[in-house]
């Protein structure tokens, strides 16, 4: 996903006019750049070193052991968001600094009145982000969050679906564990207006039905809001919802606008079933994630290494490193060593899991930073070449 | 105990005294594994235990660097007695070490690549010296470091200048090398800037200056740029008592140039610091690339503040076994190289500073001269 973050100011960017000339002759950086850390001292939530203003932690509520919201202050030049967006988080964890896309939870008039949002959390096993999030976040905490993005509602702000009107539409929700939180933003945002709106919600157990009080409240006091939870793990005879079971909760399915959220396989998985009961694909919104995070889980035996910026990609299954991956499709990648030491050949990997060929260790699948020459892609792998 | 084992072991003592003055202890083939495997343990097991701590300690490194700057040049600035003057020249060279040293250096060798902070991050970082980042980067981390101690592959080793080992064939200019090398230590920012250039080698007619013209280029873009900022900028800022600026900047320079060059050369020049050819170290294993960068440094001893101003160099030889860990941790990590190393018998090279520096002096000295023929016995 493409971030959104300002352009980041190295040492040696903005050639050409005096200004900037002077810039690196003085600082042999920018001037934010060399002040920052002096700066940073007195205005901790200024980085003048590229990330801006940062955004502050004000409160947090644990609504079970694996579910967390945060309600953020966004900073005062933040341009705020769409119900249904996501925003991209930067927490520094232990020294490293690490982005996660989380969907906005909260209404639209939390920001109108207080310049606040929220942000819901849920555990992700092995997780870092996640797991420090539901542990040891403290409040105040400073982080650096983009723009919102992302386009999964939009047309919901319009007030228009597929050139009608929302209100004469029906509308049906299904989202899966943490894929609640950005319909969550919707619904209590009041997107789905007066239109017929079901809201089926699927969850391991009763306790990890997060928010499950708000929608019950909406089922109660709008007619035509229908709120149906769905657990999958709770009883001997729950299962996973499929076409059948859609059908069973939501009579004329095929008439619906469908918004999905969830992880990439239950978005496959309802996408398909939707689809057999006769949604045709416009009347499909979705927007999901991975929720593998495990190194070994997204091992393979086959693997192609996706070189982002001259869209090449590798396929090779040969025990070769990426930079010699990279060099087969002339790429020329800067380089010198060859064997790890000299860190010429430094760039990021946005995702995937690769191996330190002299160690012999698996990497996180996190983007980072890696050694391309001592790299063996192992599985799927983006890198920023 | 029996006397044949006694026996056995005195021989051993002996054998192994001989090997150690002679330069090399040589190990075997499963000893080299093995001494690499322990030293991969030893990264490992700091490697995962970084954090928080660690940058947090450079981001104050780099505070306190911005700050003296700051401080020193107000001082120098706005001094009207040598007193003043002098307070503001000792900060900006405290700033200037400190910068070159413990932050520059370290942070261009990748220590905190893993912060993902683009601040620290070693492909971006530019120095406050007349030496191009990009090009140390070439020279240092990747010939240096590669190559570290081998006679004709490490440019550093001498640099180009100094004969300091026999493997070097003694030629009569090598009769001034005191003066080159005092020349060197005053003018080190200029040397490493230009170290590049090769200019032995254009000198020979093995390479031409067409081949260097994109070096030149970024060298003399960078020296122009820390020109106009310590000798233009800041003295014409102070008007009619810009000669003040001016000797103030350059003492500053001065003190650092001094203090860096003698620095590194107490890091690879001391006396018993090893040197190796080229065929030793052809298909070279990882036990015996650390083993190498072992024999070819050199520590020295002393407290807190001697090794931050050294930039952690006086842990010459935990720097030259780990480059792209953090240098806070070295002090910690010595204590376990030197334990490993005395269990394989392996030199481990380390006095006071002072002791070191002169063997460093006695070593420019005696290799001035030619070899001196063996004597056949």
């Amino acid at each position: 996903m493409k971030s959104q973050f300002k352009a980041q100011q190295g040492g040696k960017q903005n050639k050409g006019n005096t200004t900037s000339w002077i810039q690196e002759a003085l600082f042999n950086r920018s001037i934010g750049s060399y002040f920052n850390p002096i700066v940073k001292g007195v205005l901790p939530a200024w980085d003048l070193a590229g990330r801006g203003q940062l955004a502050r932690v004000v409160e947090i509520q644990k609504h079970n052991d694996n579910a967390t919201t945060l309600r953020i202050q966004a900073p005062a030049n933040w341009t705020g968001f769409v119900p249904g967006q996501y925003v991209t988080c930067e927490f520094e964890i232990d020294g490293v600094r690490r982005k996660r896309n989380y969907s906005i939870s909260s209404p639209a008039s939390l920001f109108e009145k207080l310049g606040q949002f929220e942000i819901c959390v849920h555990r992700v096993e092995g997780g870092v982000v996640s797991n420090f999030v539901n542990d040891g976040l403290r409040r105040d905490t400073l982080f650096a969050i983009s723009e919102a993005q992302g386009e999964f509602a939009a047309e919901l702000q319009t007030h228009s679906l597929n050139g009608e009107s929302v209100q004469r539409k029906p509308l049906l929700f299904l989202a899966a564990g943490s894929g609640i939180t950005p319909i969550r933003s919707i619904l209590s945002s009041g997107q789905h207006a007066d239109s017929e709106t079901y809201l089926v919600y699927n969850a391991a157990n009763q306790e990890s039905l997060v928010f499950s009080s708000s929608f019950k409240s909406l089922d109660e006091n709008q007619e035509h809001f229908y709120f149906i939870p769905h657990t999958t793990r709770e009883q001997a005879s729950d299962k996973r919802l499929d076409a059948e079971g859609i059908k069973a909760l939501c009579q004329h399915v095929e008439a619906c606008e469908v918004f999905i959220c969830g992880s990439n396989s239950f978005t496959q998985s309802m996408m398909d079933a939707v689809v057999s009961l006769g949604v045709k694909e416009e009347a499909i919104h979705f927007e999901s994630f991975d929720s593998a995070v495990n190194a070994s889980a997204l091992t393979k035996e086959e693997s192609h290494v996706h070189f982002v910026h001259s869209g090449k990609t590798a396929n090779d299954n040969k025990a070769i490193s990426v930079l010699e991956q990279a060099e087969n499709l002339s790429l020329n990648p800067k380089n010198a060593c060859r064997m790890g030491v000299c860190h010429s050949c430094t760039c990021t990997k946005k995702s995937g899991v690769v191996r330190n060929m002299l160690t012999g260790e698996l990497s996180s699948p996190d983007e980072e930073e890696i050694r391309i020459c001592i790299s063996q892609a192992v599985g799927d792998v983006e890198i920023e070449l | 105990m029996n006397a044949a084992v006694e026996l056995d072991r005195i021989f051993e003592t002996v054998v192994t005294e001989e090997l150690n003055k002679k330069g090399k202890h040589r190990l075997s083939e499963q000893d080299l594994e093995a001494f690499g495997k322990e030293m991969d343990a030893l990264r490992k097991s700091v490697e995962e235990d970084l954090g928080q701590n660690d940058v947090d300690y450079m981001r104050r490194m780099i505070r306190l660097s911005r700050m003296s700057e700051i401080v020193g040049r107000v001082l120098i600035h706005i001094s009207l007695d040598p007193f003043t003057w002098m307070l503001g020249v000792s900060s900006l060279s405290f700033a200037k070490i400190l910068e070159n040293m413990e932050i520059g250096h370290n942070v261009m060798h990748g220590q905190f690549d893993w912060t993902r902070d683009p601040e620290l991050n070693s492909q971006n970082y530019e120095w406050d010296t007349v030496c191009d980042a990009e090009s140390w980067r070439r020279t240092h981390n990747y010939e240096h470091h590669t190559y570290t101690n081998i006679i004709g592959k490490d440019r550093d080793y001498g640099y180009a200048v100094l004969r300091l080992s026999n493997d070097e064939p003694w030629r009569p200019a090598h009769s001034f090398q005191m003066i080159y090398f005092a020349l060197l230590t005053g003018l080190f920012q200029w040397g490493v800037g230009v170290h590049e250039a090769e200019v032995e080698k254009l000198r020979k007619g093995e390479i031409s200056f067409s081949d260097k013209k994109q070096f030149f280029k970024e060298f003399a873009r960078k020296a122009s740029r820390q020109t106009f900022k310590d000798y233009i900028f800041f003295p014409l800022l102070a008007g009619p008592f810009a000669p003040k600026v001016l000797v103030g900047n350059m003492m500053a320079n001065l003190v650092r140039n001094v203090w860096a060059s003698t620095i590194i050369f107490c890091g690879h020049f001391t006396e018993d610091a090893h040197t190796f050819t080229e065929e030793e170290c052809e298909n070279e294993t990882r036990g015996h690339w650390y083993y190498r960068q072992l024999l070819g440094s050199s520590n020295f001893t002393g407290g807190k503040w001697l090794h931050v101003l050294s930039g952690h160099l006086s842990y010459q030889i935990e720097h030259h076994l780990f480059p792209d860990i953090p240098s806070n941790r070295y002090p910690e990590m010595s204590l376990k190289v030197q334990e490993i190393c005395e269990r394989y018998g392996l030199q481990y090279n380390t006095d006071s500073f002072l002791n070191q520096y002169k063997t460093v002096l006695k070593r420019v000295w005696k290799y001035s001269f030619p070899e001196k023929e063996a004597v056949q016995a």
